[in-house]
This record gives C-alpha cells, sequence and structure tokens, in this order.
C-alpha cells in the first residue's frame, strides 16, 4: 500500500510550477498540481470577458531559445505544441515632444530611426550593437550546448561545460564593464541625447527596478529586441496550456479552486498540504510556485521558522507592482499601428518617477505618466471579437498610497489614464471603450494572491539574486522546494523556467532519500 | 626594582592613549557622515537608507 497519495504535490500552476510538473512526470513521479483559481498560468495567463482575451503579467516571449532547451528536456517537439510569431515592429514609441517612431527590429533601419531624432547617437548605437552582440553570441552559444538528462542539470561540471565556450573571451570585457555599472550609466555612455537615452533606457521596468538600481547587464534586453520578440497563437497562456497538455500526458493530475491552507510538516519535513476546506493531501515532497513570503510565512507558518529567516522573509523587498487596466474597444484603431505601443515622459520626469512618486506612494498626474500599452489582438485577432480589439495599458505606481485607498480610485484613475492615452496617443479611444476593468496592486494582490501585486516577485537587485534569493531546497524544511519568480534567476517566463528546471533537478537528486 | 615599578606604568598610559585616538578619529567619521547624510537631498538620502538597509539585511537571506 502506497504511503503517500502523491510524490510530489505542486502549489501553483504558474510557469514554474507546471515546467516541474512537466518535468517530474516525466520522470515517472506521480505529480498532482493544486490551482487556487480556476485558470493555470499565475502571472502569464489571460481571462475572457465576453471575448475579449487580454494577457495578464506576460505580454510577450523574450529569449524564446531557451524555451526550446525546455523541450529538449522533454525530448518533445516545441513546434507541436506552440506557435510563435515575430513581434515587428517592436515598439510604437511616443516621446513626450510628440515625436512618434515605429521601432523595427532590423538593426540597420533602427539605426535609421536614431540618425531621424539624433544623427549623433548613430555611431553609439552601433557600439551598443557590438558590444550587445558580443553577449548575445555566448548566450547562443551556451544554449547550443545539448541538454544533459534532468538529473545532471545542475551538477557544478554541467554548468562548467556549459559556460565554458570561446566566446566567453571577447564577451568578458563587456560583461565585466556592464555588471560594474548601472543600466542609466551604461545607457548614457553609447547615447547623447535624451530622447534616445530613453528609448534605450527604459525597459529596466521588465525587470521592476529604477534604472539607477538596475545592473547595466539589462541594457541587452533592448538588444534581444532587435533579435526578436514574439508572440504566441492564442496570447501568453499557451505557453502554461503547452506544460499543462505534457503534463497530463506524462500522467500528472491538476485540481482547481483548490488553495492550500498549510503545508503539512512531520518531522521537519514538507509531507503534504492541507487544503482550505480541511481536505489533507500526503505527498513525499512539496513544490511551492507561490510567493516566498507567502510560502514561508503563511504556508509553512512562522511558527515553524527560525528567527533569522523569519527576519530575512519579511524584510526581502518584493519588486514593484504592475497595475494594469484591460480595454475592450468597439472597433478597431487604426493608431494602434503596433503590439506594444509605450508612451514615455521627458527623461527626467521618468527618473523622478521613483523618488518624487513611488517612494513616497503618490500618484502622479496620468499625462506625467508612462505606459506600456499592449494589443493582443494585433498578432491574433482571436483574442478579441471579431471587428474589435484588446488592449492592456501597464503602468508604473506604489503599492500603498499615502492619501487614497486604491479600491476607491481604480476606475477614476482608469479612466483619467484613458483620457491621458487619447491625447497621447489614441485619438477617440474613450468613446470607443465598450469594457474596461482596472487591476490595481491591491486587485492583482487578490487574484492572484500574489503579496504587494509584484509580478516580478522578489526585487531583482544584487542584494536579492544568487545566494541572497530564497534557495531551490528549502534551507529550512525538508522536502519543501520552490520555483518561480521568487527563485533565481527571477521574473520573466524563460527565467521561472529555468527555476522549474533547477527545482525539479534538485528534487529527482535527492527522491532516494526523501 | 624601579625597572619593574615604571614598565607597567609607561605601557599602560601608551596603551590607553592609543585607544582614544581611535575613538576620536571614529567620532570625527561618524559626526562628518551624520554632517554629510543631512546635506544630500532627500533622493540621495533614500538611497543611501535603502543601501544601508540592503547592506544589513541580506546576510540573514543567506538562511532561506
Amino acid at each position: 500500500m502506497a504511503r503517500y497519495e502523491y510524490d510530489v504535490v505542486i502549489i501553483g500552476s504558474g510557469v514554474g510550477g507546471l515546467t516541474s510538473a512537466a518535468l517530474l512526470s516525466k520522470e515517472g513521479l506521480k505529480v498532482l498540481v493544486l490551482e487556487q483559481s480556476d485558470r493555470i498560468g499565475g502571472c502569464c495567463s489571460n481571462y475572457n470577458h465576453n471575448g475579449f482575451q487580454p494577457d495578464v503579467g506576460a505580454v510577450f516571449v523574450i529569449g524564446h531559445e531557451m524555451y526550446y532547451k525546455l523541450f529538449e528536456l522533454l525530448d518533445l517537439r516545441l513546434e507541436d505544441y506552440l506557435d510563435y510569431s515575430l513581434i515587428d515592429p517592436v515598439y510604437d514609441t511616443i516621446l513626450d515632444d510628440g515625436t512618434r517612431v515605429l521601432l523595427p527590429r532590423d538593426i540597420d533601419e533602427m539605426a535609421e530611426v536614431v540618425r531621424s531624432i539624433a544623427p549623433g547617437d548613430v555611431d553609439g548605437y552601433y557600439r551598443y550593437c557590438d558590444d550587445m552582440k558580443k553577449i548575445f553570441d555566448l548566450y547562443l552559444s551556451v544554449l547550443s550546448v545539448p541538454m544533459p538528462a534532468l538529473r545532471d542539470v545542475t551538477k557544478l561540471s554541467n554548468v562548467i561545460k556549459m559556460i565554458a565556450r570561446t566566446e566567453q573571451l571577447p564577451a568578458l570585457p563587456v560583461n565585466m564593464w556592464l555588471s560594474t555599472r548601472t543600466l542609466d550609466k551604461v545607457v548614457d555612455s553609447y547615447f547623447k541625447d535624451d530622447r534616445i537615452r530613453l528609448m534605450f533606457g527604459w525597459e529596466n521596468l521588465y525587470a521592476a527596478l529604477p534604472a539607477h538600481r538596475c545592473t547595466g547587464m539589462l541594457s541587452n534586453i533592448t538588444y534581444m529586441g532587435r533579435m526578436g520578440y514574439y508572440y504566441p497563437k492564442g496570447g501568453m497562456i499557451s505557453i502554461p496550456k503547452a506544460l499543462r497538455k505534457i503534463m497530463e500526458r506524462f500522467g500528472g493530475e491538476i485540481r482547481f479552486s483548490s488553495a492550500v491552507e498549510k503545508i503539512v510538516i512531520k518531522d521537519g519535513r514538507a509531507r503534504g498540504v492541507r487544503l482550505e476546506g480541511g481536505e489533507e493531501i500526503s505527498a513525499k515532497a512539496v513544490v511551492s510556485n507561490v510567493h516566498s513570503r507567502t510560502t514561508y510565512l503563511d504556508l509553512v507558518g512562522e511558527e515553524n521558522l527560525p528567527w533569522v529567516a523569519r527576519r530575512a522573509v519579511k524584510n526581502q523587498p518584493c519588486s514593484i507592482p504592475a497595475p494594469t487596466f484591460y480595454i475592450g474597444l468597439k472597433e478597431k484603431m487604426d493608431s494602434v499601428r503596433a503590439h506594444f505601443t509605450v508612451l514615455l515622459n521627458g527623461r527626467d520626469k521618468f527618473d523622478n518617477l521613483w523618488h518624487e512618486y513611488y517612494d513616497k506612494g503618490l500618484l502622479y498626474r496620468p499625462d506625467d505618466g508612462a505606459f506600456l500599452v499592449s494589443c493582443a489582438s494585433h498578432d491574433d485577432p482571436d483574442l478579441a471579437p471579431e471587428g474589435k480589439q484588446v488592449l492592456s495599458a501597464i503602468y508604473i505606481a506604489p503599492y500603498k498610497l499615502k492619501y487614497h485607498q486604491w479600491d476607491d480610485i481604480a476606475d477614476e484613475w482608469a479612466w483619467d489614464c484613458i483620457d491621458s492615452l487619447e491625447k497621447r496617443a489614441f485619438p477617440g479611444l474613450r468613446s470607443n471603450v465598450e469594457w474596461m476593468d482596472s487591476v490595481t496592486p491591491t486587485e492583482l494582490e487578490r487574484r492572484l494572491k500574489l503579496p504587494e501585486g509584484a509580478f516580478f516577485g522578489l526585487e531583482m537587485s544584487g542584494s536579492n539574486m544568487g545566494p541572497f534569493r530564497p534557495n531551490y531546497r528549502s534551507r529550512i524544511v525538508d522536502s519543501l522546494y520552490l520555483t518561480g519568480q521568487c527563485t533565481n534567476p527571477g521574473g520573466g517566463v524563460p527565467l521561472v523556467m529555468l527555476s522549474g528546471i533547477a527545482a525539479s533537478s534538485m528534487l529527482v537528486n535527492d527522491w532516494p532519500s526523501l | 626594582m624601579s625597572k619593574k615599578k615604571s614598565t607597567p606604568e609607561e605601557v599602560i598610559p601608551g596603551k590607553k592613549s592609543h585607544w582614544k585616538r581611535k575613538l576620536f578619529v571614529l567620532a570625527l567619521f561618524a559626526l562628518a557622515g551624520y554632517y554629510y547624510g543631512f546635506q544630500l537631498d532627500e533622493e540621495k538620502r533614500n538611497r543611501v537608507n535603502k543601501l544601508l538597509f540592503e547592506g544589513r539585511e541580506m546576510w540573514f537571506r543567506l538562511f532561506v
């Protein structure tokens, strides 16, 4: 008679959880995924309102080469599960002086855009591309190494084999230079014009940090846009859907509307979970794909944590939230010219957002704000009813407001923002809105059970990365493993996939002793 | 006899003054830092505070 109902219980069906579920199921383990809501995906999901299906969280695929590595581990072909289309132009960028340019993917076409705005920065642009290419070549070279068996992925010898590439040599000086500077300093060294600096220096928001706290390594993201951002057919939820399909093909199970109340700990080991209704499910190991703060303070329980860990978990800062309002349009608008429209204010204003507003818990005037507007139906018309369009507008705002409660001002604030978008980018927007849903940081927290509505989990600064980020294999509770954006390497779909691979590899290695 | 008596008397006061000097220099640095901190604008002060907070707390994270 089996001692445990399942070999592994996975809490949360985000990309990290489903990656682990697929890999562990393939290894022959009996896996159960528990999802608190009725949808998979977590921060890489969507929802459906009368045919409008905006993305929730992740809005595009970057570094799609990494996805192939996961499928290599699964012995499957990615093309059988996912269908990507290339996003080109990458952005429709609107600056505060009224400049509006489509940023193409092609490097030379992009140089012409730079020339049209600041001819003096073209040389700097090519210098930037040359440097970033060295890093990108290294990245491709590392990924060209065949994947070992899952249990060997995290072995030091394999990691060294993967990163010891000849491409390291040309990339080394650039990497060292970038890693010892902040993003704003790096961008300033290539470009002189403030508008160009802003165009190449705002994507730090994907790491959820202001440019002055962000490592210069992130300047590579803009170059990766030149190498290709992709969008999967069916929206970003296609990725977790594919992983679920694979997991189920290997015998894994998933249960919806099953919120976990506690991780059951016996003799210092995680031995299953107790659901909110009181049902207990026993398992030999538990993988948590929820925020590390929730995992340790709520699910494990403060009483089971030594004071050092309690202090560490409580004081580890969350990344910024990514509040969004979703809009369903009655008719398609010609002014939506690309999958992404970026509205940037002046560079001073953009930098000031952090210390003048964000740090103080204040809301800026929408006209002074920066927005990333994503149109999911631009590349996949099926994501909106026929003849209509769906938009998601993501902006920066603090979790706690000094003078307001988010719930009181959610709609009013969103409509003010819509008026600003109408003025700056999309004439006639307000009257074209059929449906609007304002998802503030507190609403994000409720819907996704994300502390502080932090899409990227924990802050991705130097003091919260590497050994300072929660370990895949819990150092506090045996048989408990963590995956997701709160573990290394951090937030973002491909990085979360890597965390799922690493956690699964460790679990498989530990399996005989669990 | 006189040598035995004089040795500790000569060494101990010397040690005391050495530590006093160190303390004095430390206090001077602390005062300078305090003064410098008040001269910073709010943004820079926030950045320094954040760095100090992270520098203190990051080591606890090694245990999670």
